[in-house]
């Protein structure tokens, strides 16, 4: 009785002294998983957490954004299959039907001797262990040009679905029939391997219906498409020819904002009516402040068995956040299998049973090259022990043959699929 | 009937949210069905190690509740032998670039029969 008396008073004692706490723990309560980020990474981990668990973990998401908008099928957008809303999904049901606290909040550091996660506002949020899934983060660095005042309301990456994807669409509607439409490609590894020439596709397929004396450049820093390259080159032959062009190593390293220009790695330049740069990504910001990117200052590092940092104990990261294994892309659906692998693995550890020795998952990818064909790319990933890491499984894997209508509907079930498994 | 009041249990966990009164009936299940079959119990996220290698497929293919218009196959429920044998029938054919050719081909038959037998065991729910 008085214990808890003690122990009621020490929380609300806690909590006075700090600007505000979420989800202090008051006494040894239920372990108590934080993740930060629900994307396709950390919705998954928390609501698996909550499903493996069987409710006996506590789970915190930190998560800014008052919705989920998805990566994945959001270049529809830009054709205009699509809007931002059938993209867009709730947090309501992990809520309300996973018991899963959401704290809007912007996650700043990570305290791991202290196991805290520490937001921009001051607030800090203890726990037993933390799941990094940020996403990516833009090394705006590397761009100078952007750094100038109004460069970011103009020169667009849309690699984040939400507004930057709306405002985008906007430009491309605003564009006049005639113009010049340029896509900036970063080297790999980037979030996504085949978006950008899935992208290209869209506007595309925009600009045939709507403004056909348009043109799509897409400027490669890369020796040649990074994924589904023949399907791609193939697509654009058949549906777009004459309308998408294709200019390899091509690096851009900067951007004169106000004349739309981009300048090339040597001193190249070129002018679009609506330039689409995709800058250079790393980690996102909270594992790159919190010390985590030890790969090239970029990347994440980590135990492919537990997702556990290799240098901070008690700290998982996941999904475009890592140094992927050999031929894992990063894609929403890795993040995905990422999140149940780390949530099986974090389950484990926090009710004292063996982690799974043998984790396999698959990678399903689709590609939109109309506004109704699709093409895929499949591959399935075995833990090995030897090289501690996940390859791919010999003759396992492949493409699609060619695009196919059938394909673009079962790229539209994939999503509905997906967002229910980590939302629903 | 005692069954039935079993599957209504167990509906009611599968479907209601975490938390501790589910975890009591989690419990109060697995006593139960290992009092009657001296099985283990049929919760579907209760044996971690299949289910996390089953949540694989469930990314594409759902769980217990159906993927509203989805065009990809619904397995709860489905006999663990008919899984079995679409996925060796998928992984011998020769490749027509279906997505479902080259997963299979990635997978070991015990992991299989595992994945197979928590969709058999996995009630479809009814909207």
């Amino acid at each position: 009785m008085k214990r808890r008396t003690f122990l009621h008073r020490m929380g609300l004692l806690a909590a006075a002294s700090l600007p505000s706490v979420h989800g202090a723990a008051v006494g040894k309560a239920r372990p108590h998983v934080v993740v930060i980020g629900a994307g396709y990474g950390g919705s998954t981990a928390a609501r698996y957490i909550r499903l493996f668990s069987q409710g006996a973990i506590r789970v915190t998401v930190i998560e800014p954004e008052a919705r989920f908008v998805s990566c994945p099928i959001s270049n529809l957008v830009l054709e205009g299959r699509l809007g931002i809303d059938d993209i867009a999904s709730s947090y309501d049901r992990l809520r309300g039907r996973h018991g899963i606290e959401i704290v809007a909040g912007h996650a700043a550091r990570i305290d791991a001797a202290a196991r805290k996660v520490i937001l921009q506002d001051g607030a800090s949020v203890t726990y037993d262990r933390v799941i990094v899934s940020p996403g990516i983060g833009f090394m705006w660095d590397q761009i100078p040009g952007m750094g100038r005042p109004g460069a970011h309301e103009k020169i667009l990456h849309a690699w984040k679905a939400g507004p930057q994807t709306v405002a985008l669409r906007r430009q491309l509607e605003a564009m006049p029939d005639g113009g010049r439409f340029i896509i900036a490609v970063p080297l790999a590894p980037y979030r996504c391997p085949p978006a950008p020439y899935e992208r290209a596709c869209m506007v595309a397929s925009y600009f045939k219906k709507h403004k056909p004396r348009s043109k799509v450049q897409i400027f490669d820093a890369n020796a040649d498409v990074t994924s589904k390259g023949a399907l791609f080159k193939a697509a654009w032959n058949e549906f777009y020819p004459g309308l998408i062009e294709y200019v390899p190593e091509f690096k851009a390293v900067d951007v004169d904002a106000a004349a739309n220009k981009v300048v090339f790695e040597l001193g190249e330049e070129e002018t679009a009516d609506v330039l689409n740069l995709v800058p250079p990504m790393r980690a996102g910001r909270v594992a790159v402040d919190s010390g985590l990117a030890t790969a090239n200052d970029r990347w994440c590092e980590v135990d492919f068995l537990t997702f556990e940092s290799t240098v901070a104990p008690g700290v998982h990261v996941l999904g475009d956040a890592i140094q992927i294994a050999p031929a894992m892309p990063k894609s929403g659906h890795m993040a995905n299998q990422h999140g149940k692998t780390c949530a099986a693995a974090v389950t484990a550890l926090l009710t004292q049973r063996p982690v799974n020795p043998g984790p396999i998952y698959s990678n399903t990818c689709y590609s939109f090259v109309t506004d109704a064909q699709a093409i895929h790319v499949a591959s399935v990933h075995r833990y090995e022990p030897e090289k501690k890491t996940m390859l791919p499984v010999p003759g396992s894997g492949g493409l699609s043959l060619a695009a196919s209508r059938r394909e673009g509907v079962e790229a539209m079930s994939w999503a509905k699929a997906i967002w229910s498994d980590m939302l629903g | 009937m005692p069954g039935e009041t079993t599957d209504a249990v167990r509906t009611a966990i599968v479907r209601g949210a975490p938390g501790p009164a589910r975890t009591v009936l989690a419990v109060l299940l697995a006593a139960g069905a290992g009092l009657a079959s001296g099985a283990c119990a049929r919760e579907p996220y209760a044996e971690v190690p299949s289910a996390a290698l089953a949540s694989a497929c469930v990314t594409c293919h759902g769980a217990a509740s159906r993927i509203q218009d989805s065009t990809i196959p619904f397995l709860a429920g489905l006999p663990a032998a008919r899984i079995e044998e679409k996925m060796k029938a998928y992984a011998a054919e020769p490749e027509s670039g279906l997505a479902m050719q080259q997963i299979a081909r990635g997978y070991d038959a015990a992991t299989i029969r595992r994945i197979a037998r928590w969709y058999a065991d996995l009630k479809p729910e009814t909207p």
